[in-house]
């Protein structure tokens, strides 16, 4: 198990929380709860170690994107980059977060 | 010849391998692993436009992962999932390895799910077929249904029955349910509690509405 941790300068506050994905081959769970001041924090629990610097590329695009004050953790269970960022998107969507 | 995703392929030529994503030579554990055990699995992605399969090599290590593509000139033989359980090809682990957890639930999950088109996938799978020691004290069972002849509707119940059979096992079980458009989580589509769901497709993954709640609306 690996643990990682990234933050994003970011500015637009969220008000709900999500728990979306599933425990499962090829997937991932992330769970989304409000953030505090002008960083969003991802910590990422994962079984395939030495993807960090792939985990910072898909973070870096998604929170570019949707730059939402968040603090979310993930837990991976090998998911590709194409899972992550879908699972990601999901997340908004369960937020309401309109871009 | 069909080819779907999780299928086994057995190598009778090493040079029929590309590998798009490596510059220069492929890692040494390629060769290593190859050498031992001249298997790839089938990736969900598209069949070249020269008509070379998407596969995945497999190392000893969870990081060990890489994609290649073959000319079917190099295949052997193919042993799908489904192949694995009918012939109940857990028997043939050999010797200690037959007390890994894996190996070791796999008579009742049969029993379980008798009456599917299922199988094992993953580091099980790989290792019952091939024989070769990649399963884990810790691994996780990766199972594929096949869902393709299937009637979506009603099966809710079922799969929320199955999955609390299979939680009771020693074992974590993923369960792949396979079907015309692609593959879902079982867990997923009994989980969740309505709005969308994962189905991974060979163009990749997207968000679709659940299917069995589509069909019971």
């Amino acid at each position: 198990m690996e643990q990682l941790h990234f933050q994003y300068a970011v500015s637009r506050p969220i008000t709900q929380s999500a728990h979306i994905g599933v425990v499962g081959s090829g997937d991932l769970e992330i769970l989304v709860v409000p953030g505090e001041g002008g960083m969003a924090q991802v910590q990422v629990l994962t079984g395939s170690e030495g993807f960090g610097q792939t985990w910072d590329h898909v973070l870096t695009r998604f929170f570019t994107r949707y730059p939402i004050v968040a603090q979310m953790t993930i837990h991976d269970y090998g998911a590709t980059p194409g899972v992550v960022m879908l699972r990601l998107t999901q997340a908004l969507e369960v937020l309401g977060y309109a871009e | 010849m069909v080819i779907r995703p999780h299928d086994l392929i057995e190598l009778s030529d090493m040079s029929a391998l590309f590998f798009p994503e490596v510059e220069g030579e492929e890692p040494g554990w390629v060769k290593d692993s190859l050498r031992h055990a001249p298997y790839v699995v089938v990736r969900r992605a598209p069949v070249s436009a020269s008509g070379h399969i998407p596969v995945g090599i497999r190392g000893g290590e969870r990081n060990q992962r890489l994609g290649a593509d073959l000319s079917p000139d190099g295949a052997a033989r193919i042993i799908t999932p489904y192949d694995i359980a009918r012939q109940q090809l857990w028997n043939n682990v050999s010797g200690l390895r037959r007390r890994l957890p894996v190996i070791q639930v796999m008579q009742e999950i049969a029993r379980e799910l008798s009456g599917y088109k299922w199988g094992p996938a993953g580091s099980g799978g790989f290792e019952m077929a091939t024989g070769a020691p990649v399963l884990k004290e810790s691994s996780d069972l990766d199972l594929v249904i096949d869902m393709s002849a299937q009637e979506g509707r009603a099966q809710g119940e079922w799969a929320s029955r199955l999955l609390r059979q299979l939680d009771r096992l020693p074992v974590r079980t993923d369960i792949q349910v396979e079907t015309l458009e692609g593959a879902y989580l079982l867990r997923e589509l009994v989980e969740s509690s309505g709005g969308k769901v994962m189905l991974r497709t060979a163009e990749g993954p997207e968000l679709v509405p659940h299917p069995w709640k589509l069909k019971e609306a």
